[in-house]
């Protein structure tokens, strides 16, 4: 038996700012691109995709249409089987605890006047997942499950360092227990000897429980060690993807280049690292490849007029560049 | 100005709370004329209050004891005018949070303009000029119409090369920069390090850089201490530091970075630092040590010296090398043992 994906999002489209609140201010409505365009993936259970990319790309956008924390414009976002966009509010609230999402910092994402407990316990009792009297068996298993001590349940947030905070946002989030995980930027505002804990609790978790994780992150290098899969995202849209067993060496995007030699590192990467890019400034360009004003390697009339297909070139790595579907110049033939 | 001037702190010490809080415990640095230093270490280890006590920008209620001296002034022994004199013209500093730093109801122009007016008596139009050509030099385009713009118009990375033009307007011969690129994403990171590596150069600036990030320090500076719990736990030139970590702190610090083509699990330090009250006798990073033993616990460990211009605060240095880096213990003993057996 072919194995289902348990979450499938088919061209999911999200606009912001229509122009209506600007008018108000008697302002002409502004030209703006999507924050996603058509965004196409699917996660099997217990699967872990990567998704990387600069600030603006869209990865926080995509994770909060994923777990219909805003309906897209258009697109399906289908969890097991069932048309998640499709479904009125009631039902949704039903499946909602079944994809959690766990933000970058963990200072702002607790409630500073809940103590740890009651925040966890909420959890389940909303959701009805445990009897009344069994919830504070079921918050100090949660809290063991990521390494704190039973204690922490009756303090407050401030008591934690920015680690543990976490940590307590993953017992919550278990606490709905998800099938998908989706953990945005978790590792971004701790320390390095602090993410290195923590990184290696999701995949702990993730192999514990058999759910499955999207790992969204900028750094490609920690993304690549977390996850086996990774969808590299651009002005909103999925550029390139990754497929297992696929190293990044073999990333052939020049954005994707430039975004791993931007990791700052111990060691030179002289095989894999690509042009240096410039920052994203005043927005994607409105049409064409949103890459095209900023891409070292443009040449094709194509790319200022058209968006590039996403498409095959080979064993499931899906690309989306003139440049390289053209078959010039490979990239890494310039810099070898 | 090119630097001429060395900065050198002694004995550094803040304390809060009457000194039941000591944050930066006698910390000692030298940096020589244009020489770029980078401080590293995790939040709490006091290499922010390092870098801030040397212009006087300590909270308030931090009491602050040793010596500070840039050339031939005694930082800590001036008076505030005299400081305020200091800061922006032969000292400048940058901040992690430029939307924090910056007034968001002048122009960016305005701002830039205002400080070089501050340093050196001229017009405003010369001002202006003056502005815009440092908006120019920081790699902001179309600086001209760029100047008319507020703060908020700009992007996180374009506000913090507005704050570098800030600090650079009155040719400091020290640039003082406080995490200046953990706020943005790796693509503007990595060209704010460019800019700040380049302007260094050309200014002959000396430069303390203070970063969380090891790989960030690697790349631009020439020296790098490493701070934790607020001492200088190793200090020397970056690539051997980094080649041969010589203090377990280090070289925990090192192995958790991924690395390309890594796998299975991140060498991650067990534990955390210890909190400001805890005042344990001997080697403060003892309790994560892997190579810990009862000397190590019992005395105060000095910063010894490990080679030419190298130093570290470990009695058990010549066994870093061979150390295996610390495995943070996992939840799942049965996959520790199967990486084992990849030889990871």
């Amino acid at each position: 038996m072919v194995p289902e994906p348990i979450l499938v999002a088919e061209g999911v489209t999200k606009s912001y700012g229509s122009g209506d609140a600007l008018r108000v201010f008697g302002k002409r409505k502004l030209a703006s691109r999507p924050a996603l365009i058509n965004a196409s993936l699917s996660l099997m259970a217990g699967e872990t995709l990567g998704i990387v990319g600069e600030s603006g790309s869209g990865k926080s956008t995509l994770a909060r249409n994923l777990a219909l924390l805003e309906r897209p414009d258009a697109g399906k976002v289908i969890f097991k089987g069932e048309d998640l966009t499709k479904l009125p509010e009631s039902a949704l609230r039903r499946c909602r605890r079944r994809i959690q999402i766990i933000y970058q910092d963990p200072y702002v994402s607790l409630n500073p006047r809940m103590r740890v407990g009651d925040a966890i316990g909420e959890v389940l009792h909303v959701h009805h997942l445990v009897p009344r009297d069994r919830i504070t068996a079921r918050v100090r298993q949660l809290l063991d499950q990521v390494g704190l001590p039973s204690a922490a349940a009756g303090r407050y947030p401030a008591d934690f360092s920015g680690g543990q905070r976490q940590r307590i946002c993953f017992a919550r989030a278990l606490a709905a227990e998800p099938d998908v995980l989706i953990a945005d930027e978790p590792v971004s505002a701790l320390d390095v000897s602090i993410q290195a804990q923590i990184v290696n609790l999701l995949m702990d978790l993730r192999d514990q429980l058999g759910v499955a994780v999207i790992f969204i992150g900028h750094d490609l290098e920690l993304v690549d060690f977390v996850a086996p899969r990774i969808a590299v995202m651009l002005g909103g849209m999925i550029v390139e993807m990754l497929p297992p067993q696929t190293s990044l060496d073999m990333a052939k995007h020049p954005y994707t280049r430039a975004l791993l030699a931007a990791v700052p590192s111990l060691q030179a990467r002289p095989s894999v690292a690509g042009e240096p890019i410039a920052e994203l400034a005043g927005g994607f360009p409105l049409s064409g490849c949103p890459f095209w004003d900023r891409c070292p390697y443009r040449y094709d009339p194509r790319c200022e007029k058209e968006t590039p297909p996403l498409v095959d070139v080979g064993g499931g790595h899906l690309l989306a560049s003139f440049y390289v579907h053209s078959g010039m110049a490979g990239v890494s033939a310039l810099h070898t | 100005m090119p630097a001429r001037d060395r900065l050198t702190v002694e004995d550094l010490r803040v304390s809060f709370a009457r000194g039941s809080l000591e944050a930066v415990r006698g910390v000692s640095l030298t940096i020589a004329p244009g020489e770029a230093y980078g401080l590293v270490g995790e939040s709490g280890s006091g290499k922010s209050l390092t870098c801030r006590a040397i212009l006087g920008l300590t909270p308030p209620g931090a009491a602050v004891s040793g010596r500070i001296t840039y050339g031939t002034t005694s930082l800590l022994d001036v008076g505030e005018e005299e400081m305020e004199r200091l800061r922006g013209s032969r000292i400048a500093m940058i901040f992690q949070d430029p939307m924090a730093s910056l007034n968001p109801v002048l122009t960016v122009g305005e701002a830039i303009a205002q400080i070089v007016r501050s340093h050196a008596p001229m017009d405003r139009a010369a001002a202006r000029r003056r502005a815009v050509e440092m908006m120019e030099r920081v790699g902001i385009r179309e600086a001209a119409k760029r100047a008319d713009a507020y703060p908020h118009q700009f992007s996180g990375g374009m506000r913090q090369r507005i704050l570098i033009a800030m600090a650079l307007s009155a040719r400091p011969s020290l640039l003082l920069a406080d995490e200046p690129t953990t706020a943005l994403d790796v693509i503007v990171q990595a060209e704010i390090l460019r800019l700040l590596d380049r302007l260094r150069r050309e200014e002959r600036m000396s430069m303390l850089f203070v970063s969380h990030n090891l790989a960030v320090v690697a790349n631009i500076c020439e020296r790098v201490g490493v701070m934790y719990a607020g001492e200088l736990v190793e200090e020397g030139p970056t690539r051997e530091v980094l080649l041969d970590p010589r203090m377990p702190y280090t070289a925990g610090l090192i192995a958790s970075m991924p690395g390309p083509r890594a796998s299975g699990r991140l060498r991650s330090i067990a534990g955390a630092p210890p909190a400001l009250h805890e005042s344990a006798g001997g080697c403060r990073f003892a309790p994560r040590c892997p190579l810990a033993d009862d000397d190590c616990r019992q005395q105060r460990i000095p910063l010894i010296d490990v080679g030419t211009h190298r130093q570290a605060r470990c009695i058990r240095s010549e066994r870093v090398s061979a150390m295996a880096a610390p495995v943070e213990p996992s939840a799942r003993p049965e996959r520790l043992a199967s990486m084992e057996q990849d030889g990871a």
